[in-house]
């Protein structure tokens, strides 16, 4: 369905892809008619910074989740590699690391763990599924033997700003989503890492052939995806002001299922993160 | 493969390695898993545990069965764990309802049928990707399941549905007596039947084998069905076994399912992969389970040693198949 859409040459007067997208946003618009005709509270602006704090984490998984299914691969392993994270930075900061540090600290072991599934698939040669479905079960059986079963809570307030705070009027979840997504847009849209990412999804043997270094590609790709996971794990804990082993559970298939409907192609190479947007 | 296909002369096919080359490698970390566990825990090597890790193992091997089969056409199911629950709420409602329980298994399967069908529909004639169309189905199903229950467990005693989870013939129980019936059925399709050939066929190349006169759109149609009913027999043993249609029950179960079919060697490109190598799989994950309790590992330590185990096995496979060892 995708590639017909995409692959018509763009012959009439208006780009396939915009008409793409637009379809998105039309069903998107509809929704909110619909909602809004259901209920007058729909429509205003707290409720609407209401549903853009509740999506902005799903969001911010979809980003890494879609760079990732660009290449023709798939992360199992977000839900439980945003839980290790984020378990990791809330001992640090239980144990009294400076905050920044701790954060870091977190963003770091997100981005390490994406790292191994980029070695897994890149160099290992493992089939991205099993890949990070091992990892989900590792991120997600050491977060578990890290808290020792326990919850970790009651954080300090310059922590939860990040979940709770506002800045300007705006709720924080939403402002670090935009922060995110739109130096993603760029990344994907306007560089070389962004064209390379489509192209080895595409047809890795050709872009092999072309010079594009297909295994920075990929492991950069799952290393995203684990930095962003990481990144909403943060945002989480201080909305919850707790961290535990099963907050990641259920984050994995509304995720992916944001990236679908945005119209990121499983087969790779085609999408893009504006169509994913409008999912949630 | 092999069956429709010869394979390329190898060197190494001759001489006494002929057998060896041709045992997939998770067999080898099955066994070596066993000896392991049979060492350090003595309760491991016990007639009850290993029935213990066949009854644990049968609702796996039924999923499994469907996902390989879909994953040969090379398509992906990711609603079977949400069939697997629907058909459970099904069933159950059905006995609740006060009709006898071959009609509840009845209409327990029917709904996995229903549900394929819907996907396989989507797939063939709405041309969608089986990722898509699944996850679609997958929503729905669960959503249904949630609406159906209310949200909370519903029950049934009734004896006759128990026996079909908790029951045995002779020392067998009964999930495991219908998830091998399950496993032959599958393998006489794939291996004995035009519907079998076909799959395998539509797998190495569609469109090769539509245009060689074949009803690709049909064929594929069917795999899904089967596979909805496949998943939906599951989940009617769940509920027999806990006595409960619970509606969160098979969440995740599409995961476990792929994950054991991919450990058996099935590959998402080109169709390749066996049943056989699924029934591995299915052992490898039941056996890693199993073993992790009778040897008294903690259920903290648990998750994150499946997943190691998972990747090592997967490791050991894609190094020996690089390296020329078997094919």
């Amino acid at each position: 369905m995708t590639s017909a859409t995409v692959a018509t040459p763009r012959g009439g007067h208006l780009d396939p892809r915009i008409l793409y997208t637009g379809s998105r946003l039309l069903v998107l618009i509809l929704l909110c008619v619909i909602l809004a005709i259901a209920s007058p509270v729909f429509f205003t602006a707290t409720n609407a910074l209401n549903v853009l704090r509740v999506a902005s984490l799903l969001v911010i998984l979809a980003i890494g989740e879609t760079v990732v299914i660009l290449t023709a691969g798939i992360d199992l392993s977000i839900g439980s590699v945003l839980t290790f994270s984020s378990v990791i930075a809330a001992l640090a900061i239980k144990a009294g690391v400076p905050l920044p540090l701790a954060l870091a600290a977190g963003l770091a072991v997100g981005a390490a763990l994406g790292f191994l599934n980029g070695l897994m698939v890149a160099i290992v040669k493992l089939p991205a599924f099993i890949a990070t479905y091992g990892m989900m079960w590792v991120a997600a059986g050491f977060a578990v033997v890290l808290l020792k079963g326990q919850v970790i809570y009651g954080f300090e307030d310059d922590f939860r700003f990040l979940g709770v705070g506002n800045l300007l009027g705006m709720p924080m979840p939403i402002i670090v989503m935009v922060l995110l997504w739109v130096p993603s847009y760029l990344l994907l849209r306007h560089t070389t890492f962004g064209r390379s990412l489509y192209a080895v999804g595409a047809n890795q043997e050709a872009a092999r052939l072309s010079g594009i270094k297909k295994d920075r590609t990929l492991i950069l790709a799952y290393t995203l995806s684990g930095l962003l996971s990481a990144a909403a794990g943060l945002v989480y804990v201080a909305r919850l002001n707790a961290s535990e082993a099963g907050i990641g559970a259920n984050m994995l298939l509304p995720a992916i299922a944001a990236v679908v409907i945005g119209g990121t192609s499983l087969f790779g190479g085609e999408g893009g993160i504006v169509g994913r947007s409008s999912a949630p | 493969m092999s069956a429709v296909m010869p394979q390329p002369a190898n060197r190494r096919e001759r001489g006494p390695l002929v057998v060896w080359n041709h045992v997939p490698p998770v067999a080898w970390v099955v066994l070596l898993l066993i000896a392991f566990f049979g060492v350090t825990a003595p309760g491991f090597f016990t007639a009850g545990n290993f029935l213990n890790i066949m009854l644990q193992g049968s609702v796996l091997l039924i999923m499994s069965v469907a996902a390989t089969l879909v994953i040969l056409t090379e398509g992906i199911d990711l609603s079977l764990g949400s069939v697997l629950t629907l058909a459970g709420v099904t069933a159950v409602l059905t006995l609740q309802a006060g009709l006898s329980v071959p009609a509840a298994v009845l209409a327990g399967v029917l709904t996995g049928v229903a549900c394929g069908a819907a996907t396989g529909f989507l797939i063939t004639a709405g041309k969608l990707p089986p990722f898509i169309a699944t996850l679609g189905m997958m929503g729905i199903a669960a959503g249904l399941a949630l609406v159906l229950t209310r949200q909370g467990a519903i029950y049934s005693d009734v004896p006759a549905f128990v026996f079909l989870g908790g029951g045995s013939l002779g020392v067998i129980p009964m999930p495991t007596v219908i998830a091998v019936l399950v496993f032959v059925f599958g393998w006489i399709v794939l291996y004995q039947t035009d519907f079998g050939r076909y799959i395998i066929s539509i797998g190495g190349n569609e469109m090769g084998t539509r245009l060689s006169g074949v009803n690709t759109a049909w064929w594929k149609f069917l795999t899904y069905v089967v596979a909805g009913a496949l998943a939906a027999l599951g989940g009617v043993i769940m509920a027999a076994r806990l006595r409960a249609a619970d509606p969160i029950v098979g969440n995740g179960w599409e995961f476990d399912a792929i994950a054991a079919a991919i450990l058996g060697g099935t590959s998402f490109e080109k169709g390749n992969g066996t049943l056989g190598g699924t029934v591995l799989g299915v052992l490898l994950i039941s056996v890693l389970r199993n073993g992790l309790n009778v040897v008294g590992v903690g259920a903290m330590w648990q998750p994150a040693l499946i997943g190691l185990v998972i990747i090592a096995a997967i490791v050991f496979d894609v190094m020996l198949k690089q390296r020329g060892v078997i094919q």
